[in-house]
């Protein structure tokens, strides 16, 4: 219809548009469409309208995206395994002895696992039903324990394989390889104060993670032979990985890989037959068409609004405020926070790449506190990873975090959805911690994938 | 090494699509109760075929013989590449040696118009060649030791697995008689019950019932495509590491069909309620309340629905017309992948229906 309005009022109509939806219910794949067709009719013109498939089709064809259901079908099957039960099984028998073992064994699990999977929810709900009750049952107090769970369980989608990542690279044309190189350390380096916070804290005050009594741990002996369970997922592991970093096949292709190789442990574990690959592939199937079904909202949603001029409005008034360039990212930091108490990653990751990511790369970042800055040209690659880090958060923040309802749809009764919420607390301060470290020494983003790829 | 130059013919794709799924199905149903996961003749087969370069045959059935594949696969990968090493060098040094020789017969020709010097530099560029000949006949010679290596490789590694094709069977009997017990019960599904449900109740509505079938069915024939993959990409690596062949169809053709799954997933994950909302509120309210909001919510969703039937039919009819295909090599139809928007679409708007007259049914039923 041709109807014109000043950017101001048009974002503010957008996004009231899209809030309101949001809290009827809608799905948010839905409410972006639904918002974008409305505004390119009253704001454009019908014909407009005709662009919407050429807009979707390119998401169809795109090579990188057909990593993500690959990934999801790997941790599908390999949850079909039984390899969460039976690393868990090993990891929490070597560290009962110390104190909050079965919780560093909880992180230390889903680290390992996460270096399988790329999704939360399978490792989250699977380690909920088996790590929580052991923990309760061993008198642990369930804030540390569900704290452990939560942000353990969130590692999954930082460290590679990773579908944020890859959702990431296609949104903002980066090299999904270097991404996942990139998102190593910050994913260990979350995994490692997790573990350092629920060690210190069990030593400062026992009864919070009591030790294994005697008669429950097992000697070397028992411990060396328990190792060659984990032969196979560490096996796993090392050939995904491996592939990515050597860069002898693409990630693509590492994650066909890898399913297969998951077909296999899952046929080690005698758990293959037709009715598990039945279930795995629908449970893949609906997992990436609620992530396919956002893009393709998102996509006219954001498409619309940076056809508008939204993207200049957005970013002068972010630079208008005359932030240095580390408040503005400071500030997009909150923005992301916020949102992320609200909206789940992909929906995140979609409506805030396309607008923030022109901003920043147009800022220099030439270190905080006397450190060394960000080269220009790796500033896609460490806001990419951490946006990755970031986004733990919104899995862990109330009211709308995933890993909380993961974690509530299997936790035992006496264990309330305010309880979770305040669990989930000291764990987000630690993931704010990684943000700001990730920030403030960006070589612990852009170093390795340096290392790896500065020979190609 | 042989190598492979298979192509995966248009005709054999869309059938495999079409028919793989249905084949799994029939698996399914007919395996349903008896399945123990025990090893089996087809598994065994199958992953000697497709893996059992690297033994994983054996180590399905607990065998431990497997190790004995991965140094023979490993020399098989070096040998591969001595031998493109060696290829290289084979048509390095014979640029050399013919530039050499060029060298020479000017110089010679030099020499018969007897230009200055003319004699020094032939004696000069017969060294050479001389030299680059000695490169040249090395590099051969390094060449038919690399594929004489190679060859050997490939043939211990064939008698290894043809040796294996036969003892199989007896092998896959006496694992089974070892392990008679199944693995211990896992956790039910948790990756389905972990979403938090907000499922609308779901009153019986007569005619509503093919909607939701529909959506399944669909939704479970595309489900089966993933496993395609997995193979697909398999072959592709193998191809290229260990035949020294790459593909051009297995990239396209397996974006292609994710591209058509993740279209006409979408009612089938409306259906389930997989899609991510943000139930805050929306979960505070009552089942009426919540048809309510689907009720007014719906409008929206109708419109972006429609929208993209219209929009993609329009879209997906100028590439049917033109029989549109790809520019790759491999050139494959694009039209059907099309299509699968309006299609998608449609299904996703059929299903919108059949929530639609449920939460009618809902808000009727409470109020009057």
């Amino acid at each position: 219809m041709g109807l014109d309005l000043p950017i101001l009022w048009l974002s503010v109509l957008m996004f009231g548009g899209l809030g309101v939806l949001l809290m009827l219910g809608l799905p948010m794949a839905f409410c972006t469409g639904s918002l974008a067709i409305l505004f390119l009719f009253l704001f454009g013109d019908v014909a407009m309208l005709n662009m919407l498939p050429a807009r979707v089709f390119p998401f169809m064809t795109d090579y990188q995206l057909s990593a993500v259901p690959l990934f999801i079908f790997m941790a599908a099957i390999l949850e079909k395994a039984g390899v969460i039960e039976e690393l868990f099984d090993v990891v929490y028998k070597w560290l009962g002895g110390i104190r909050g073992g079965l919780a560093s064994a909880t992180v230390i699990s889903c680290t390992l696992l996460a270096a399988m999977v790329g999704v939360v929810g399978a490792t989250e709900v699977t380690m909920g039903m088996i790590a929580l009750p052991a923990m309760l049952k061993r008198k642990y107090e369930p804030k540390l324990a569900c704290g452990a769970l939560l942000a353990g369980g969130t590692l999954g989608i930082l460290i590679p394989p990773s579908v944020m990542a890859i959702v990431y690279a296609v949104v903002a044309q980066q090299s999904l390889g270097e991404l996942l190189v990139g998102s190593v350390f910050p994913g260990l380096l979350l995994s490692g104060m997790y573990v350092l916070y629920v060690t210190v804290r069990c030593y400062i005050n026992p009864s919070l993670g009591p030790a294994l009594p005697i008669e429950e741990r097992v000697d070397f002996v028992e411990k060396l032979r328990l190792l060659r369970r984990t032969i196979m997922p560490i096996l796993l592991i090392l050939l995904v990985l491996g592939v990515i970093f050597l860069g002898v096949a693409t990630p693509v292709e590492a994650a066909g890989i890898g399913t297969f190789g998951a077909f296999i442990v899952c046929a080690a574990h005698r758990r293959l037959t037709w009715a598990t690959i039945n279930e795995a592939g629908i449970a893949t199937l609906k997992a990436t068409a609620m992530v396919m079904w956002i893009f393709f909202g998102a996509t006219m949603f954001v498409g619309f609004f940076i056809l508008k001029g939204g993207q200049t409005f957005v970013a002068d008034s972010i630079l208008g405020t005359g932030l240095p360039p580390y408040g503005v990212l400071v500030l997009m930091m909150v923005i992301l926070f916020v949102l992320g108490m609200f909206l789940d990653w992909v929906g995140i990751l979609l409506l805030t790449v396309p607008i923030f990511l022109p901003i920043l790369i147009g800022l220099e970042f030439p270190g905080v506190f006397d450190l060394e800055g960000v080269d220009p040209a790796d500033v896609p690659l460490w806001y990419g990873v951490i946006f990755m880090v970031n986004m733990q958060m919104a899995f862990l923040s109330p009211p709308f975090g995933y890993s909380l309802f993961y974690l509530k749809s299997v936790a035992p009764p006496q264990i309330s959805m305010a309880m979770i919420f305040r669990s989930a607390v000291p764990f987000l301060c630690l993931q704010g911690i990684g943000v700001a470290l990730c920030i403030i020494f960006p070589e612990i983003v852009v170093w390795l994938p340096k290392v790896v790829y500065s020979g190609q | 090494m042989p190598s492979l130059t298979f192509v995966l013919p248009h005709w054999l794709y869309w059938s495999v699509l079409a028919v793989f799924p249905l084949v799994a199905i029939y698996l399914v149903r007919r395996q349903a109760g008896r399945a123990d996961g025990r090893p089996n003749y087809f598994l065994a087969y199958l992953f000697l075929v497709t893996a059992g370069l690297v033994g994983m045959h054996r180590f399905y059935l607990k065998n431990a013989w497997g190790f004995l594949f991965i140094p023979v696969f490993l020399a098989i990968i070096w040998t591969n590449g001595h031998v493109r090493d060696a290829r290289e060098g084979v048509s390095h040094t014979r640029a050399d040696f013919e530039s050499s020789e060029r060298q020479v017969n000017r110089a010679k020709a030099d020499v018969g118009r007897q230009q200055e010097g003319a004699e020094a530099r032939l004696k000069q560029a017969e060294g050479e060649a001389a030299q680059a000949n000695t490169g040249y006949l090395a590099a051969q010679a390094d060449k038919a030791q690399a594929d004489l290596y190679a060859r050997i490789a490939a043939i211990v590694l064939g008698l290894m697995l043809l040796g294996d094709a036969i003892l199989l069977p007896g092998l896959v009997r006496r694992a089974r008689e070892r392990e008679t017990s199944p693995p211990p019960e896992l956790a039910a599904h948790p990756m389905e019950t972990a979403v938090p449900d907000s499922r609308a109740p779901a009153p019986n509505v007569p005619g509503i019932g093919f909607i939701d079938n529909l959506s399944r069915v669909i939704g479970e024939f595309t489900a089966y495509w993933a496993v395609l993959a997995v193979f697909a990409y398999y072959y592709e690596v193998i191809g290229r590491f260990v035949f020294n062949s790459p593909t051009n169809w297995v990239h396209e053709s397996m974006f292609l069909m994710f591209g058509m799954q993740y279209m006409l997933a979408g009612a089938y994950a409306y259906r389930d309620e997989t899609h991510v909302r943000v139930d805050i509120i929306y979960n505070q309210f009552s089942a009426r309340g919540r048809a309510i909001c689907d009720l007014i919510t719906s409008v929206f969703f109708f419109l972006f629905t429609g929208v993209m039937v219209w929009s993609g039919w329009r879209f997906a009819s100028d590439a049917v017309a033109l029989r549109e295909s790809s520019f790759t090599e491999w050139g494959i139809q694009y039209w059907p992948v099309k299509l699968t928007i309006p299609i998608g679409a449609a299904l996703l708007l059929l299903q919108g229906v059949s929530r639609l007259v449920r939460d009618i049914r809902v808000v009727a039923r409470k109020g009057g």
